[in-house]
C-alpha cells in the first residue's frame, strides 16, 4: 500500500534505497498503512523530485509528440497527457477551483465507504463470523427485552440444540486485580471455556482456555485483551505465566489475544465461567431463573438461521413443560437467535446510511459544478476546437482529448480527495465508536484507495463526455475572427439544467441537516427533570471479596457519605444505585400491589433503585406527596419504599398511592409507599421515564454504588475530595467513572449533536458550491446578452428593470431547483425517520425553512451579475457590436 | 572548512549529526535516526521519508559508503559507515564549531 507513496521519489532514487525506506518506515511508523507516513513519504518524495529534476518535468511537458506512427495509440494519450498537463497549468484558477470541489467530494465519500466497509459490508473478523448468531430469551411481559441465560438454560441448549454446534457464554463482571505496580478494577469477561474456539480467535500470545480450566477446582487461570495488554503491561511479551491475585485466589495469565472487536463489551481480562464465583455460588448456578448470561451459538455448517430458530423453538417448548413455574405462560418466554453481524451493526446503519446518502449527494453537486466549469471553459476554447474541426479531426479525436483532460483532473482531484479522506477519517472513526464496536476496523486499506480510484475514474469519464454532447456544426461562425466566446443556445441550457439538479440535491441536504439539527434542539430542551448543575458522580464498586455481607458494605457507605458530607463546600451528599441517562432498559423487576385484583396478562413491572434520604434533595427532584427517606428508615423499623410520578399514574390513577403496601422480592417482603417523587429520564433524554420504586439503601446496601456529591466547589476539588475520602477509608477502593450531571447530559447528547455537525458542514458546502454555481452561470448569461441589455437601455429602460430581469431568470432556475428537490427531501426524510425526535420526519417548519435559506442564498448569488448588467454602459455595449 | 572545496555547501546539522553517529560505528536507517535523535537530545528528528535524501546526498559527496548489506533472517539491512574524507570534513567542521563556540563561551 505504501509502496504508491514510494512513487514520489524519482525512479534513480527509489531503485537506489526504496527497500531500505520501506523497511525504515515499517520500523518508524509501524506495520500496515499509516496517513503519517504516506504524507512524509509524499512530501519529501516531491521534494527529492523538484531537487533533482526540475528539469526533467519541463522537458516532458515540451516535448512535441514525434514518436513513431507504430506506437500511435500510445503516443496520442501521451500527447494528450502532455497538452492537458499543460492547459491545466496555463489555467491555473480553474484547475484549482475543480481539484478543490473534486477533493472534497471524492474525499467525503472515500471516507464514508471506508466506515461503511469496515462497518456494514466486510465479513466479521472472527473465523466463523458467518455461522455465529445472539440467542435471546425475550419476555413478553417486559416489552419482549431480552432477559438473557440462566446456567442451567445454557447447559440445556447445548446438549438439546441440533442446529448449533457450539453455545457459549459471557457475562461480564468487575474485580480488583492484584500483583501490579497498583491495584487495579478490571473488566472482566467470564466465558465458556470454547468461547473463543467458537468465535475462531487465536490468541497472539500463549493459549486461550483449554475444557480442563473450566471444571471445578481447576487452577484459576486469565487470557488478557489485547487492549488491556497494550495499555496496562506495554506489550511486555513476556507477560504469560506471570500471576495475579484476584478474588483471594491466585490467577496465572496463559494468552493474550489477538486484536478483535471489543465485543459483547469492553473487556480487560478473560476467565472461564467456572472461576466466576458468582455465577457459580449456589443462588445462581442452581436457579433456573437466574437469568443475564449473554450467550451466543454457532450454526452448524449448512444450517440456515430459519432452520436454528424452528430448532431452538423446540427446545425452549420442552423446557417450558419441564419446568413450567421457571417461565409463567403469563409472562410469554420464547427463545430466538440473530445474526452476529447484525447486531454489531443494528444501531450503526441508519446514521451511516444517511451520511452515504449525504455524501452522494454532495457528489453531485460537486460533478455539476465541476461539468458546470468544464463547459464554461469548453465555450472560451470553441476557437480551438474549430481549428482542429478545421484540420481534420474527427469528434472522436475531439472527445478523446477531452478525456484525457479530465481523467488527468479527476485523477488528481481523486488523490487529494484520499488525503482529505485520511485527514478526517480519525474524526469518522471516533463518532462511528458511539455505535459500533466494529469502528476499531475502520482504515484506509486497498479496497478503500481502490473504491476511490474507481470513483475518480468513473467522474472523470462522466465529466470528460458530458461538454461534448451538445451538437456542434458552426464550424465557420467559430472561425470567425471575433466570434470570440460565442455561446451555442445548448450550452446555456444544459449549463441550467445543472443548476437546477443542484439546487435540488443543495435542499434535499439542506433538510437532512435540518431535520437533525431541529431534533437536537428538542432533545437539548429536554427537560431530564433533575437540577444539574454543580453535580458530582462517581462510581464505587467495592471488591466483594472484603464486603461480602450487608453488615460490611453499610458502615463503609455511611462513613463515606458522613466523611464528603462535611468537607467544606459540598452541600449534600447520597448513594444510589445508577446515574441518570442511563442506556439501561426500563421496568426490569416485577411487583404486586397488596389488595389489587391480579389483572389479566402479565405481572406489572418497574424499575427498582436505591437511595440514601438525602438523594432526591441531592439529584433535585422534587417531592411531591408525603415524605422521603429519613435515617430511621431501615432494618428493624418497617420497610418503605418512594414511587415516582408516572408509577402512580400507572398503577393507582388518580387515587392517593401514599400507605399502600406492595409485594417486591417474588412475594417474600411487603413495602409501604411514603412518598412520591416527580419523574426524571433514567434511561436517555430520549425515552419516556420509567415506572420507578425507590428503596432505602439501608435496607439492601449495593456494593457498586455511585455517589452523588452537590457542592459549591469546582467539579475537580469535590474529586479530590471524593478520591482522598475513599482512600482514606479503604486504600485498595478505586473510584471510577467519575462525571459531574452536566458532562453525563452532554455525554447522551454527542451522537445526536455529531451527526448534525457532520450533515450541517456537508449541506453548508453544498449550498456554498451551488451558490458559487448559480452566480457563475448567471454572470455567464449575462455576459452572453451584454449588448441586448444596452439596446434595452438605450430604448430607455430603467437599470432597476434590467435588475429585475436578471434576477427574475436566476430565481427561476432556483425555483425549479426547489420543486424538484421537494422530492430529494422527502426521500432524506424517509432514511431519517429513525433519527428525528420531537418532530414528523416531514416537519413543514424544516422543509419551509430550507426553501426560504436556499432561495435567499440564491438571490444573493443572483444579485452580483444581475447589478453589473443594471450597470451596463450603453454606449459601450452597442459599439462593441 | 579548508579541506572542503568552497564551492561545495557547508554541513546541514542533519548531517553533521549523521557524521557523528558513524563515526562510532556503522549502522543502519533505523539505527541511525535513534542515534541522530540521541546526540541531539531528541532536537533532530530525521523523517523517513527525508533520511535517505540526505544519505542519498552524503553518499554522492563521499562523505559515507555502504559498509554492507547484512541480511538476518528474512530482513536485509544496509549499514553505512563514514569514509576517510568524511571523517576529516567533520573533523573540520568541529573544530570550526569549537573554536566559535570556544569565542561565545569565553566572553
Amino acid at each position: 500500500m505504501l509502496r504508491l507513496f514510494l512513487r514520489a521519489y524519482p525512479k534513480s532514487f527509489r531503485q537506489k534505497h526504496g527497500e531500505d525506506l520501506m523497511r525504515l518506515c515499517r520500523d518508524v511508523y509501524g506495520p500496515g498503512f499509516s496517513p503519517r507516513a504516506a504524507l512524509d513519504l509524499l512530501w519529501n518524495g516531491l521534494r527529492e523530485r523538484v531537487g533533482a529534476a526540475p528539469r526533467d518535468f519541463g522537458e516532458w511537458l515540451e516535448r512535441p509528440a514525434r514518436e513513431g506512427r507504430g506506437e500511435r495509440v500510445l503516443a496520442t494519450i501521451l500527447y494528450d497527457a502532455r497538452y492537458g498537463v499543460r492547459g491545466l497549468l496555463a489555467s491555473r484558477g480553474f484547475t484549482a477551483a475543480i481539484l478543490l470541489t473534486l477533493a472534497l467530494g471524492i474525499g467525503a465519500n472515500t471516507a464514508i465507504f471506508s466506515v461503511i466497509d469496515a462497518v456494514l459490508l466486510r465479513p466479521l473478523p472472527y473465523a466463523h463470523g458467518d455461522r455465529l448468531v445472539h440467542l435471546q430469551q425475550p419476555v413478553q411481559a417486559s416489552s419482549g427485552l431480552n432477559a438473557g441465560f440462566s446456567p442451567l438454560e445454557v447447559k440445556d441448549y447445548r446438549e438439546q440444540s441440533r442446529a448449533l454446534d457450539a453455545v457459549v457464554e459471557y457475562h461480564q463482571m468487575q474485580f480488583t486485580l492484584l500483583g501490579g505496580a497498583e491495584a487495579q478494577r478490571v473488566e472482566t469477561g467470564v466465558v465458556s471455556a470454547n468461547f473463543f474456539d467458537a468465535f475462531g480467535v487465536r490468541p497472539l500470545l500463549g493459549r486461550t482456555f483449554l475444557p480442563q480450566d473450566d471444571v471445578q477446582g481447576a487452577a484459576p487461570v486469565l487470557v488478557l485483551s489485547y487492549e488491556y495488554w497494550q495499555r496496562a503491561y506495554r506489550a511486555d511479551p513476556s507477560i504469560v505465566g506471570k500471576t495475579f491475585t484476584m478474588n483471594d485466589r491466585v490467577h496465572q495469565v496463559v494468552g493474550v489475544l489477538a486484536p478483535m472487536p471489543q465485543y459483547p463489551g469492553v473487556t480487560d481480562v478473560f476467565m472461564p465461567s467456572v472461576a466466576c464465583p458468582f455465577r457459580n455460588g449456589a443462588s445462581w448456578a442452581q436457579n433456573r431463573t437466574a437469568r443475564g448470561l449473554t450467550v451466543f451459538g454457532r450454526l452448524r455448517p449448512g444450517v440456515t438461521l430459519a432452520a436454528a430458530q424452528k430448532d431452538l423453538a423446540q427446545v425452549a417448548e420442552r423446557l417450558h413443560a419441564a419446568w413450567p413455574d421457571a417461565y409463567p405462560r403469563t409472562d410469554g418466554y420464547t427463545t430466538t437467535a440473530a445474526g452476529l453481524r447484525d447486531e454489531l451493526t443494528r444501531s450503526a446503519r441508519p446514521t451511516l446510511i444517511v451520511l452515504l446518502a449525504t455524501t452522494l449527494f454532495l457528489l453531485v453537486i460537486v460533478c455539476a459544478n465541476v461539468a458546470n466549469l468544464t463547459m464554461a471553459r469548453l465555450v472560451r476554447r470553441e476557437r480551438e476546437m474549430a481549428v482542429r474541426t478545421a484540420l481534420g479531426a474527427t469528434r472522436l479525436r475531439l472527445l478523446q482529448l477531452l478525456l484525457t483532460e479530465n481523467l488527468i483532473l479527476a485523477l488528481a482531484g481523486g488523490i487529494l480527495g484520499v488525503l482529505v479522506a485520511a485527514w478526517g477519517l480519525e474524526a469518522l472513526a471516533a463518532f462511528a465508536a458511539r455505535f459500533t464496536t466494529r469502528a476499531s476496523e475502520i482504515r484506509l486499506d486497498g479496497r478503500v484507495l481502490l473504491f476511490a480510484c474507481g470513483l475518480s475514474l468513473f467522474t472523470g469519464v462522466l465529466l470528460g463526455c458530458l461538454p461534448a454532447l451538445p451538437a456542434r456544426a458552426n464550424l465557420a461562425a467559430d472561425l470567425k475572427e471575433g466570434a470570440g466566446a460565442t455561446a451555442h443556445p445548448s450550452h446555456l441550457r444544459a449549463r441550467s439544467a445543472l443548476i437546477v439538479s443542484q439546487v435540488a440535491v443543495s435542499f434535499a441536504l439542506l433538510i437532512g441537516a435540518g431535520l437533525m439539527l431541529r431534533s437536537l434542539l428538542n432533545l437539548q430542551s429536554v427537560d431530564a427533570g433533575f437540577d444539574l448543575e454543580n453535580v458530582l458522580t462517581a462510581r464505587i464498586d467495592l471488591n466483594w471479596t472484603r464486603y461480602r455481607t450487608a453488615e460490611q458494605i453499610r458502615p463503609f457507605a455511611e462513613r463515606l457519605l458522613d466523611r464528603v458530607r462535611v468537607e467544606p463546600g459540598v452541600i449534600s451528599a447520597a448513594l444510589t444505585g445508577s446515574v441518570p441517562l442511563n442506556d439501561t432498559n426500563p421496568n426490569g423487576a416485577q411487583f404486586e400491589i397488596e389488595g389489587a385484583e391480579p389483572a389479566e396478562g402479565p405481572r406489572p413491572r418497574a424499575d427498582f433503585e436505591t437511595a440514601t434520604p438525602e438523594y432526591f434533595q441531592t439529584m433535585g427532584i422534587p417531592l411531591l406527596g408525603g415524605r422521603a427517606f429519613t435515617a430511621m428508615d431501615r432494618a428493624p423499623s418497617a420497610p418503605v419504599a418512594m414511587v415516582n410520578q408516572s408509577f402512580a399514574r400507572h398503577f393507582f390513577k388518580g387515587m392517593d398511592p401514599i400507605g399502600r403496601r406492595l409485594k417486591v422480592d417474588s412475594g417474600r417482603t411487603l413495602v409501604q409507599i411514603v412518598g412520591i417523587v416527580a419523574d426524571i429520564k433514567q434511561h436517555g433524554l430520549e425515552r419516556e421515564p420509567g415506572d420507578e420504586i425507590y428503596v432505602p439503601y439501608a435496607f439492601t446496601p449495593y456494593r457498586d454504588v455511585r455517589l452523588i456529591v452537590r457542592s459549591r466547589a469546582s467539579a475537580a476539588e469535590v474529586e479530590r475530595t471524593v478520591r482522598t475520602a475513599v482512600k482514606e477509608l479503604d486504600p485498595q477502593q478505586p473510584v471510577t467513572e467519575v462525571r459531574t450531571l452536566a458532562q453525563v447530559r452532554a455525554d447522551n447528547l454527542a451522537s445526536p449533536r455529531l451527526t448534525a455537525l457532520l450533515l450541517g458542514a456537508f449541506a453548508l458546502l453544498a449550498i456554498c458550491i451551488t451558490a458559487a454555481g448559480i452566480a457563475g452561470v448567471i454572470a455567464y448569461s449575462v455576459s452572453q446578452r451584454t449588448q441586448e441589455i444596452g439596446i434595452r437601455l438605450a430604448l430607455g429602460a430603467e437599470p432597476s428593470s434590467v435588475l429585475a430581469m436578471v434576477l427574475r431568470q436566476g430565481m427561476a432556475l432556483v425555483g425549479l431547483g426547489l420543486a424538484l428537490g421537494v422530492l430529494g427531501g422527502l426521500a432524506i426524510s424517509r432514511v431519517m425517520s429513525g433519527l428525528v425526535f420531537g418532530i414528523a420526519a416531514q416537519d413543514p417548519v424544516t422543509f419551509v425553512l430550507g426553501a426560504a435559506v436556499l432561495a435567499a442564498v440564491g438571490a444573493v448569488a443572483c444579485l452580483l451579475p444581475a447589478r453589473r448588467a443594471a450597470e451596463v454602459d450603453p454606449m459601450i455595449a452597442l459599439r462593441s457590436t | 572548512m579548508s579541506i572542503l572545496d568552497p564551492s561545495t555547501p557547508p554541513l546541514k546539522p542533519a548531517e553533521l549529526f549523521v557524521l557523528a553517529a558513524l563515526h562510532a560505528a556503522p549502522l543502519h536507517g533505523y539505527g541511525l535516526t535513534q542515534e541522530v535523535a540521541a546526540r541531539s537530545q531528541g532536537r533532530i528528528q530525521i523523517r523517513p521519508g527525508n533520511l535517505y535524501r540526505v544519505l542519498d546526498r552524503m553518499l554522492e559527496r563521499g562523505l559515507i559508503e555502504v559498509h554492507e548489506r547484512a541480511s538476518a533472517g528474512d530482513e536485509r539491512r544496509t549499514y553505512y559507515r563514514i569514509t576517510s574524507l568524511g571523517r576529516r570534513v567533520a573533523q573540520a567542521e568541529a573544530r570550526l564549531l569549537a573554536e566559535v563556540i570556544g569565542d561565545l563561551l569565553a566572553t
